[in-house]
C-alpha cells in the first residue's frame, strides 16, 4: 500500500514517516510511506493509495479532492493534534480507514 | 478574536500560500538553498582559522607557515567571493526546471550573460585599473547578488518567451534532439547577449559605469540600510515570521529566502573586517535571527522546556517530551501543532511577543558590545542552541546570550502555558 503525506516542505513531516513505518512494521503492514512538497504531488499519483494533507494545507482539501477523484484516490487531512503529538498509529489508522 | 482568526485562516492563508508558492520567489529561496551547503564548507575554514583561543593567530602561522591564513581561507574565497557565479547559475536554473526547459543550457545562458555585464575590472593597490580579469569579491561576491537574481529571472522569462513562441531555429526531424536542442538556443542566446551587450554601453555613459554599480546605489545599499542593519528592521523581520507562523504558514524559509540576498552581504563585510582585524560593523545578519529561533521560530525550546517540567496536564507532557528532542535541532511543529499555538488566540500572544523581547536584548547587547556579534560566518541553522551562539558569534558571550534568551521566553511564555495547562488538567480529570 502507498501512502503519501503533502505538506508545505516540512521538517516533520519525514519524522512522521518514520513514526508511521515503525507502526506499520510492528503491525506487520506492508506499506510504502513518503512524504512529498505538495508541489510534485501530480508526479508522485502512480500506484498510490491514499494522500493524506499535512495540517497547514486544509484549505486546499476540497480543490485536490475533485483532482484526484478521477484517480479514484481517497484525499483527507490529518488532525492537527495527531500531527503534532506525531501520533504515528493514529495517522496510520485514518489512513488505512480511507483505503476502505 | 475567534472569528478574526477564522478569516484569516480563509482568506490570508490560501494568498500567502500562493506568495510562497510563487515560482520567481520559489526558484530565488531554492536556488539560495542549493549553494548554503557549500558557504556552511566555506565557513567552517573561517572557524578554523579564527578560531577564539587566544594566541591562535600567533600559533598557527608558527607552525604552519606564514602563508597559512590566507591557504586555509581559499575555501571560505571561492565560496563567498564567487557567490554571485553561482547564484546566477543556480537559480536561473531552478525557475527553467520549474517551466519544465532545458534548465542546464538556461543556467549556462544566464551565466554567461552576467559575465557580460559585470565589470571585469580591478583596481590594484596603487590605484591602477587592471581590465580582462575576474576578481574574487566585489561584483562576484556578496555584492553582485542582487544583479546576479535579476538577470536570472530575466535571461530564463526570455529564453522561455523565444521557446514557447518558437522563436528559434528548427532542425529537420533525423537531427538528433541533442544536437536540435543546441541550436534552439542560438536565436535567444544571440539576442540576450546582444541586450547585455547593449546594456553594458549604455550604462558605460552613465556616472554608474555600470548596471551593477546602479542597482547596488540605488536598491541594494537603500534596502540593506532600511530593511536589514537597523532594530525596526531586526523587529520587522521577526514579527512578519511569527505573524505568518501564527496561521500556520511555514515563513521562516519565505522571509529568509527573500533577505538572505541582502544579509549575505553585510557578513562578508564582517568576515572581511575580522580579516582585516577591525571591529565588525554590522549586528543584523541572518546568523542574528537564528540565534532567536531558539527551538524553533516563536523561541519555542522555552515552551517544552516548561512543558516538561511544569505541565500537570498528561497530555502536555508527552508533548514535551516528543517536542524537547527535534527542538533541540530548532524543529517545532509538535509545538505549533500540537499545543497548538498555530491559530491559538492565547499562546499567540506570547508567541509574537517572546522573539520581539529577544530581538530587542540582542540587538542592543551587541549594539553596545557586551555581546560579540555574528562574525558572518554561515553555519547549519539546525546547529542546537547555546553551541550555535558561540559558533555565530565566535565567543562565549554568544552562547550565554542564548541562556538567557531562552530565560526571558520562558518567563513570557510561562503564564499562558500556565492557563492552557490548567484547562487542560481540568478536561483529563473530569473524562476520567
Amino acid at each position: 500500500m502507498k501512502i503519501i503525506l503533502a505538506c508545505d516542505a516540512g521538517m516533520s513531516t519525514s519524522i512522521m514517516v518514520t513514526k508511521m513505518k515503525n507502526v506499520a512494521d510492528e503491525k506487520d503492514i506492508a506499506a510504502d510511506i513518503q512524504a512529498i512538497p505538495l508541489k510534485f504531488l501530480d508526479e508522485n499519483l502512480e500506484g498510490t493509495d491514499v494522500v493524506l494533507l499535512g495540517p497547514q494545507m486544509k484549505y486546499t482539501l476540497e480543490k485536490i479532492q475533485t483532482r484526484l477523484a478521477d484517480h479514484n484516490i481517497p484525499v483527507d487531512v490529518i488532525d492537527s493534534l495527531d500531527y503534532g503529538m506525531m501520533r504515528g498509529d493514529k495517522i496510520l489508522e485514518q489512513a488505512l480507514r480511507l483505503v476502505k | 478574536m475567534n472569528r478574526l482568526l477564522k478569516l484569516m485562516e480563509e482568506k490570508l492563508l490560501p494568498f500567502a500560500h500562493r506568495v510562497a508558492g510563487q515560482r520567481h520567489l520559489g526558484a530565488l529561496r531554492d536556488g539560495f538553498i542549493t549553494l548554503i551547503p557549500l558557504l556552511i564548507i566555506g565557513s567552517i575554514f573561517l572557524i578554523i582559522q579564527n578560531f577564539p583561543i587566544p594566541g591562535w593567530d600567533v600559533k598557527q602561522v608558527e607552525w604552519f607557515g606564514a602563508a597559512f591564513p590566507d591557504l586555509i581561507t581559499l575555501p571560505a574565497k571561492a565560496t563567498f567571493d564567487l557567490l554571485s557565479l553561482y547564484v546566477v547559475f543556480a537559480i536561473s536554473y531552478r525557475l527553467a526546471q520549474h517551466y519544465k526547459m532545458d534548465a542546464i543550457t538556461t543556467g549556462i545562458l544566464s551565466l554567461v550573460s552576467f559575465l557580460i555585464i559585470a565589470p571585469k575590472t580591478l583596481k590594484s593597490e596603487s590605484g591602477e585599473v587592471i581590465s580582462n580579469v575576474i576578481p574574487m569579491g566585489e561584483w562576484f561576491g556578496s555584492k553582485g547578488l542582487l544583479v546576479a537574481i535579476i538577470i536570472a529571472i530575466l535571461v530564463t522569462e526570455i529564453y522561455n518567451f523565444f521557446l514557447k513562441r518558437k522563436i528559434i531555429i528548427k532542425m529537420p526531424e533525423q537531427v538528433p534532439p541533442t544536437v536540435a536542442k543546441a541550436f534552439s538556443a542560438l536565436i535567444p542566446a544571440f539576442t540576450m547577449f546582444s541586450l547585455m551587450l547593449v546594456v553594458s554601453i549604455l550604462f558605460l555613459q552613465t556616472p554608474y559605469h555600470s548596471l551593477n554599480e546602479f542597482i547596488y546605489v540605488m536598491l541594494a545599499k537603500p534596502i540593506t540600510l532600511f530593511i536589514a542593519n537597523n532594530v525596526f528592521g531586526a523587529l520587522a523581520t521577526c514579527i512578519s515570521i511569527t505573524l505568518l507562523w501564527s496561521i500556520g504558514i511555514n515563513s521562516g524559509s519565505l522571509v529568509n529566502g527573500v533577505l538572505r540576498p541582502f544579509w549575505l552581504d553585510l557578513q562578508k563585510e564582517n568576515m572581511n573586517a575580522i580579516q582585516a582585524g577591525q571591529p565588525l560593523p554590522n549586528i543584523i545578519t541572518e546568523q542574528f535571527f537564528d540565534m532567536i529561533w531558539i527551538g524553533g521560530a516563536g523561541t519555542t525550546l522555552a515552551v517544552a522546556i516548561i512543558l516538561i517540567f511544569r505541565a500537570k496536564s498528561r497530555q502536555f507532557k508527552e508533548l514535551g517530551r516528543i517536542a524537547g528532542a527535534p527542538g533541540l535541532f530548532n524543529i517545532n511543529e509538535p509545538i505549533l501543532f500540537g499545543l497548538p499555538i498555530i491559530l491559538s488566540p492565547l499562546m499567540l500572544i506570547p508567541f509574537n511577543l517572546a522573539p520581539v523581547a529577544i530581538t530587542v536584548v540582542n540587538y542592543f547587547a551587541m549594539y553596545f558590545d557586551l555581546v560579540a556579534r555574528p562574525t558572518g560566518v554561515v553555519i547549519p541553522w539546525t546547529t542546537p542552541p547555546i553551541i550555535q551562539g558561540f559558533m555565530i558569534t565566535n565567543s562565549w558571550t554568544g552562547a550565554v546570550l542564548q541562556v538567557v534568551d531562552l530565560i526571558i521566553a520562558g518567563l513570557i511564555y510561562y503564564p499562558f502555558i500556565k492557563m492552557v495547562d490548567r484547562q487542560k488538567y481540568k478536561e483529563e480529570i473530569t473524562e476520567k
